[in-house]
């Protein structure tokens, strides 16, 4: 465990000058640049595991993060979030190395059974690499939900929440996705944005101080299950789910949005 | 460049005869029968041009699924509403009439709202539409009918432009009825109808002087005169048709009340998905351009 700043429950595993300039960003994101505003964090277990899926875009899963500084700031939480995402796309070092500080690991069905069987709480995208090159005419559109992320939290028989961000979308940019840079450079997308690709690292990560709301919605039911075929029926029933829960309160929250940044 | 070979059959032939030419299945199906209901074949035959003229010609209606609409029987048609003017149960209306191997009309349940409006109101009977009414519906399920709903009901219609494509919470009735009289679901998406009428505002303390469900301010109405407002835009629309949802649960399971909530969740949830996949892979708004 690392060392904590005073009144936080940090969660962030590294030394203590790393973790504070991470705090310090973190803090600056959450509370300046996209004034989150977090509703329903208090569904989040005391304690035992459980699997909290959500919607996200661009490079890095932002909601993320902000989910992580959600529960260091608030100090009846002592718990920490670890988020399993494909790390394909990301290949500067800097990156990879803040991230896996910030409780970032690669997502793989074993990974997430250690961290479920460990009692962690395990964040997951299950939209996957697709929502690297969402434009802004599919913002706020979720791309089809991953059914197979759901199999490690079924099998576990664990709590699954599905979580959702307003403004995460409209923060990342995209005028245009590039299928021919793309294939050029052997990507999954080429995004362009007013940052990327013209900026130099760090500046073409940038995004726009759009208001985010944020919402733990309520555990969703599923039936428990023995055999395989019966448990990948349910996993797809509950991508469904989990998807269409989070869509249906993001076009619920559009309607009341009262800025947008 | 849009054929007008459709409207030019309202004045240069008798309807009925147009119709009988143009749709001898359909024709055959319901010539010379009366309807409980108020349909006459008259009316639609007066009226199809006009409707198929909007399905080919304007809106250039692509329809994915026709195959998944049971040939014989009862079913419950499901889709997401839009339009402001319901054009979309006339879009399907025409799916059956015209794009079907077994022709048949759909009888899509309205509010009291639409038959109170004096001539659309008779209109509306003539042309196939009903009361919404749960007696009505079983009758016609009972029937053989097709039947269509828009759970969404009028605040569907009634949507904002920025709001387009994204679903209201089905109210879950149809799951009740459709337990109940054993009858399978088929959810339909359609994308298109949003984009017809903009619907930039909708002027809620007019709309409650004037006892409407909404008064919509777009960039024709109420500026422009009749019938410039109520021209819509040439958008290209997509019908996707899912297969059949068979829902395996004996009638007295209607009466569980998170069983139905849950089923028709579940629905509007495939019905958004597919919304979202629809305009992902459109790749032009309006009918001139090529959609790849």
């Amino acid at each position: 465990m690392a060392d904590t700043a005073p009144g936080i429950n940090s969660s962030i595993d590294t030394n203590k000058e790393s973790a504070t300039c991470a705090e310090l960003i973190l803090k600056f994101l959450y509370e300046t640049w996209w004034r989150v505003e977090f509703s329903c964090l208090d569904k989040i277990p005391d304690n035992g595991s459980a699997f909290i899926v959500g919607n996200t875009s661009g490079y890095i899963p932002w909601p993320a993060l902000m989910l992580s500084y959600a529960l260091m700031k608030d100090k009846n939480k002592k718990r920490k979030v670890y988020t399993l995402t494909n790390f394909d796309h990301i290949e500067n070092e800097k990156i990879l190395s803040f991230l896996h500080s910030l409780n970032f690991r690669p997502w793989s069905y074993d990974n997430a059974k250690e961290l479920i069987e460990n009692g962690e709480i395990v964040l997951a995208f299950p939209e996957d690499n697709s929502v690297i090159g969402k434009t802004m005419s599919s913002r706020n559109r979720l791309k089809r939900f991953d059914w197979t992320k759901f199999l490690p939290a079924i099998e576990s028989k664990i709590p699954v929440f599905p979580l959702v961000t307003l403004g995460v979308d409209e923060s990342n940019f995209v005028l245009h996705n590039s299928t021919f840079l793309s294939k050029l450079l052997e990507t999954s997308a080429f995004p362009i944005s007013p940052f990327f690709p013209w900026l130099p690292f760090p500046f073409n990560l940038s995004t726009l101080p759009v208001a985010w709301h944020m919402k733990l919605l309520p555990a969703l039911n599923y039936t428990v299950l023995n055999e395989r075929e019966s448990v990948q029926d349910e996993a797809k029933r509950l991508a469904l789910r989990a998807e269409g829960d989070i869509q249906a309160e993001i076009n619920r929250l559009l309607r009341t949005r009262p800025r947008l940044f | 460049m849009v054929n007008w070979t459709h409207l030019k059959t309202l004045v240069s032939e008798n309807p009925l005869q147009s119709l009988q030419r143009r749709s001898p299945d359909f024709y055959e199906l319901y010539a010379g029968k009366t309807d409980d209901y108020g349909f006459k074949l008259e009316t639609w035959a007066k009226w199809e041009p006009v409707f198929r003229f909007f399905f080919e010609d304007y809106f250039k209606v692509e329809v994915r699924g026709i195959e998944n609409i049971p040939e014989k029987g009862k079913a419950i048609i499901i889709g997401n509403h839009s339009g402001l003017i319901p054009i979309d149960a006339g879009m399907m209306s025409m799916v059956m009439c015209h794009s079907h191997r077994n022709p048949r009309r759909v009888r899509y349940l309205i509010t009291d709202w639409f038959l109170t409006l004096p001539f659309l109101g008779d209109w509306m009977k003539e042309t196939g539409q009903v009361r919404a009414s749960l007696e009505t519906a079983e009758k016609l399920l009972a029937d053989g009918e097709i039947i269509g709903l828009y759970p969404e009901g009028v605040r569907g219609v009634g949507k904002s432009f920025r709001d387009r494509y994204r679903v209201l919470d089905f109210h879950p009735g149809f799951v009740k009825l459709a337990i109940a009289s054993q009858t399978p679901i088929i959810p339909v998406a359609t994308i298109g109808g949003d984009e017809i009428f903009p619907n930039l505002t909708n002027l809620t303390s007019i709309a409650r002087i004037m006892r409407l469900p909404f008064f919509p301010v777009t960039p024709a109405f109420p500026w422009l005169p009749f019938p410039l407002w109520i021209t819509p835009l040439p958008i290209r629309w997509f019908i996707n048709i899912r297969k059949p949802i068979y829902l395996n649960y004996p009638p007295e399971k209607a009466n569980d009340k998170k069983l139905v909530r849950d089923i028709a969740k579940d629905i509007q949830y495939e019905i958004q998905r597919d919304l979202n996949d629809l305009l992902e892979k459109r790749h032009t708004l309006f009918t001139g351009g090529s959609n790849g």
